[in-house]
């Protein structure tokens, strides 16, 4: 947008200039004039600056409302797509079917199995906690999965939380963007969803130094990564089927979205 | 992202838009921002009605609270100023529908009731008559609490919620996002089409 704003501006400038231009070959006639062509194409790039979506959004008020153009974070956008499309599939096949029998058990169960699944990460934030030199995540994570999984009954209860220690996810995408490590470009990972460079990478971070995933079997990850993923699932299922099932722009919808949370969060 | 249901809850911040009319200063605002969250909460926390009269009760304060004619404007953007005045009025009405429909529908009663009170953090009257405001949703310990901020419009004769923004999300830009994608796709009578039939999806 900025671009094309140059480029008027720039258009404007030269008609100033082109005066300039008329006035000295009144002095000095040329034989053949390029002022009606050069008057064309100012007129054509002119017009074609006006009535371009993106100029229109410099008049109004976008900028105060904090409007970004999402499309320069996604320069791998074809592919994206046809993930995002994919994924949509295996949502609508897969992971939604499995959603809506979960959400019929008692919600003291799915209260409990969430609990759990957190009280899992406990190790992992606590690792995130000490990379970036953070006793306070550090500590809290410690702490948090200590009591948890005593006095809340091997986690399916947030006992901690009750004392007023808040569940904090602490994956090591935050720990890259506590050392000042950018966002990068806007992707879209099979199954799992949207993302951004820094997530992708921490995620394999994550992956590789959680250690709860060295303490476990294969079957086990297995387990507590179908788990992760159902529980996630029914976590987000307002925020899913609005941006899958609801929106009349869903690949759009999901990444504004997705982008404006990362922002705020910072992972 | 618990963004949908707490964007839901925070939509449900413009109910007191009765105590809205005249309120033309920036104080009168504040004051609106300050006694709302009162107000939402008792409509949260009334056991005396079901969910669907909630719901309702939900939808017909939404609608005279938030700004919905501009919002649809800025959702499209570049496209309303070269849309029809036929399609415009066809847009606009579809539009308030789909908002408040898409939203209000995911009203829980369950998630409502978990909430424990709203804290105003700040409010910050800025240029062009625009009003932050910054709050927190507090709930029962163990599920987490969730920043929600909104701008109100201060306008001669009222005040209105321009925009929510959900731990960052905010609905403005996301719908701004969303219709340019949709209408640049399909044009505005296709955004009508779409937004009828999520409508009627939603049924």
């Amino acid at each position: 947008m900025v671009r094309r704003l140059a480029w008027l501006h720039a258009g404007l400038g030269f008609n100033k200039n082109r005066k300039k231009i008329v006035d000295t070959r009144k002095q000095h006639p040329m034989p053949k004039s390029p002022f009606p062509l050069s008057a064309l194409f100012i007129a054509t790039i002119s017009f074609c600056c006006l009535y371009r979506p993106g100029i229109a959004l410099a008049q109004d008020d976008a900028a105060a409302y904090g409007v970004q153009d999402f499309n320069r974070r996604d320069p791998y956008k074809s592919v994206n797509k046809a993930i995002f499309s994919f994924n949509l599939k295996v949502d609508k096949a897969v992971l939604r079917p499995v959603e809506r029998q979960y959400a019929k058990l008692p919600h003291v169960v799915r209260h409990g199995v969430d609990n759990f699944m957190k009280n899992l990460t406990e190790p992992l934030n606590f690792v995130n906690g000490v990379l970036q030199l953070s006793p306070r995540v550090a500590m809290t994570a410690a702490g948090r999965f200590f009591l948890n999984t005593t006095f809340g009954i091997a986690g399916f209860r947030d006992y901690a939380g009750t004392k007023g220690f808040e569940y904090e996810d602490e994956g090591f995408s935050k720990t890259l963007a506590r050392y000042g490590v950018g966002e990068g470009d806007y992707v879209v990972l099979p199954v799992i969803g949207p993302s951004t460079v820094r997530g992708t990478v921490g995620m394999i971070a994550d992956y590789i130094i959680d250690p709860v995933g060295w303490v476990a079997t294969t079957p086990e990850n297995v387990a507590i990564g179908t788990a992760t993923a159902v529980n996630d699932r029914y976590q987000n299922n307002d925020a899913i089927d609005e941006f899958y099932y609801q929106s009349i722009a869903p690949y759009t919808m999901t990444r504004a979205a997705y982008l404006q949370h990362q922002a705020f969060n910072k992972n | 992202m618990k963004t949908s249901k707490t964007l839901l809850f925070a939509l449900a911040l413009a109910l007191s838009a009765p105590t809205l009319a005249n309120a033309a200063t920036p104080s009168a605002c504040e004051a609106f921002s300050t006694t709302m969250t009162s107000r939402i909460l008792g409509i949260f926390h009334n056991k005396a009605e079901t969910q669907d009269q909630k719901q309702e009760a939900l939808a017909q304060l939404f609608q005279e609270a938030v700004d919905t004619n501009w919002i649809g404007k800025f959702a499209l953007g570049p496209y309303w100023r070269t849309a029809p005045q036929t399609e415009r009025k066809a847009y606009l009405d579809t539009f308030r529908d789909y908002l408040t429909n898409i939203y209000i529908s995911k009203f829980h009663a369950k998630t409502a009731m978990d909430i424990t009170n709203i804290k105003l953090l700040s409010i910050v009257p800025r240029q062009d008559n625009l009003i932050f405001v910054k709050s927190v949703i507090m709930r029962k310990p163990g599920f987490g609490n969730t920043q929600v901020n909104y701008i109100l419009k201060q306008t001669p004769h009222s005040c209105q919620v321009h925009d929510i923004r959900v731990a960052g999300v905010s609905l403005l830009v996301t719908l701004r996002s969303e219709f340019g994608a949709a209408a640049s796709a399909s044009g505005v009578k296709g955004v009508i089409a779409q937004m009828k039939s999520r409508l009627a999806a939603n049924e």
